[in-house]
């Protein structure tokens, strides 16, 4: 459980979040979904799981919605509460 | 040449607008939101940027923008999504027909529709024209053809007091004035174009939602998210963006917006004041003119007549004889013409850009003085 993906219900959400978290620091990057999840857009923003809390309080505060949050690796992924 | 016809379009843009559509057509760009790969992510964040661009300018965040190929499309979305058959909307005379036709075929269908006649409107006429059961104010802040304005700031106050839906078109107000706050504002859609006062490229445009407004969308159809259902996304920008974006024409609208920025909103509508002002003192010595609106703050376009003369017929010589660039005829603005008593006549339309010089302005009265002096054109 070494990082954290955020899921987006829009490719404009999920690019908008990529663009926040670079300019406040953070080391995302957006990623195709993993196609063991389901989400309404194609891209997923995969950070560190310890900047997880920090990347959803930037998301908020921006007002950028987020569909939800998952902890894993690269084939493993948990939901976590949002 | 001498360009004057500004509120058609902007002839002259900051070098950045062209730069930024080449860039976003030499080959490094993919479809925005069409996949995960690289040219396609990066299409994407030149997307979002402007996207933010826009967003600063107008006071909201990049996800209240959504982008349209100009101001007409994004009012059909704007109207035909948010009003229906229960709805009673008010508007006025100075509306351009991409306000009106919208309006008049939701009216076929059964939504009511009350027009505000008269070419000299204040917010108190608009307050006294709503009715009971009135849900929306579709308005015009900017008048295409005389300049003339309302207050939109006042306006947005007026339709939050009485809960009512605000669409406004600012395909004319857009980097001429600044806007106001509007962290305050009522349920709100504000449409404008790219391509006059904020100086990108023609085919961009945009929509700007404010508040808790359901939007149906109006073009269906790819969105690159939820590919299995039947329904075109409801959720805003993607409800107004079916299909590929105009992504170099997009980059120039956020290149346009940027020089206005750097510029300073305020540093151009005080330019353009000004060119609208010695226009307008250098009218008075030319006999024959008739002026037409132009009293209620307005922008930089004059509306004129000389003497009788058909106003198309001043154009031509304007155009053949000077080298001046400016229209005349009907302006898309059926009930402003009604109202003026110059709907046979048209109007001749003067429009300045932060662009025009004062020489131009003074060859253009030139012109004018030796038309009204030479007989009919």
């Amino acid at each position: 459980m070494t990082q954290a993906l955020f899921t987006f219900h829009s490719s404009h959400a999920a690019m908008a979040a990529e663009i926040c978290c670079e300019e406040a620091g953070f080391s995302c990057r957006l990623i195709p979904l993993p196609s063991s999840l389901s989400a309404g857009c194609g891209l997923a923003l995969l950070c560190p799981r310890e900047e997880r809390e920090k990347v959803a309080s930037l998301l908020a505060c921006e007002d950028i919605p987020f569909e939800s949050v998952y902890a894993g690796d690269r084939t493993v992924w948990q939901k976590e509460q949002a | 040449m001498i360009y004057l016809d500004q509120s058609a379009t902007s002839l002259h843009k900051p070098p950045q607008v062209a730069e930024a559509v080449y860039r976003g057509l030499t080959g490094k760009l993919g479809n925005p939101g069409r996949g995960a790969h690289g040219p396609a992510r990066d299409a994407l964040k030149e997307v979002a940027q402007a996207r933010r661009a826009l967003g600063r300018y107008f006071g909201v965040s990049a996800l209240q923008v959504a982008f349209a190929s100009n101001a007409t499309m994004a009012l059909n979305m704007a109207i035909k999504g948010a009003l229906g058959p229960g709805d009673r909307a008010l508007t006025t005379s100075w509306s351009h027909n991409a306000m009106l036709r919208p309006l008049y075929q939701l009216q076929q269908s059964g939504m009511t529709l009350d027009i505000l006649p008269g070419a000299r409107l204040s917010i108190r006429d608009i307050e006294n024209a709503l009715k009971p059961d009135t849900t929306a104010v579709v308005i015009n802040p900017m008048s295409n053809v005389s300049g003339d304005t309302l207050p939109l700031d006042a306006i947005a106050t007026l339709c939050l007091k009485r809960g009512l839906l605000l669409i406004a078109d600012l395909a004319q107000w857009a980097g001429v004035r600044g806007m106001p706050d509007v962290a305050e504002w009522p349920r709100t859609l504000l449409a404008f174009t790219g391509h006059k006062s904020l100086y990108g490229p023609q085919g961009t445009g945009g929509l700007i939602k404010l508040g808790d407004v359901s939007l149906c969308p109006v073009f269906v159809g790819g969105s690159g998210i939820h590919s299995f259902d039947r329904d075109h996304p409801d959720a805003f920008p993607e409800v107004c963006e079916a299909g590929t974006a105009n992504v170099a024409g997009i980059m120039g609208l956020a290149a346009g917006v940027g020089w206005l920025m750097e510029t300073g909103q305020q540093a151009v509508t005080d330019r353009l004041s000004e060119h609208r002002s010695h226009f307008v003192a250098g009218l008075r010595n030319i006999p024959g003119v008739t002026l037409y609106g132009g009293q209620l703050e307005p922008g930089p376009v004059v509306a004129l007549n000389l003497a009788g003369q058909d106003s198309a017929w001043v154009c031509e010589a304007l155009d053949r004889r000077f080298g001046i660039a400016v229209r005349g005829g009907a302006h898309c603005a059926p009930l402003w013409h009604e109202a003026m008593g110059t709907v046979s006549q048209g109007v001749v339309r003067f429009s300045f850009s932060y662009f025009t010089t004062r020489q131009e302005i003074d060859l253009a009265l030139d012109a004018l003085r030796q038309l009204a002096a030479g007989g009919p054109c």
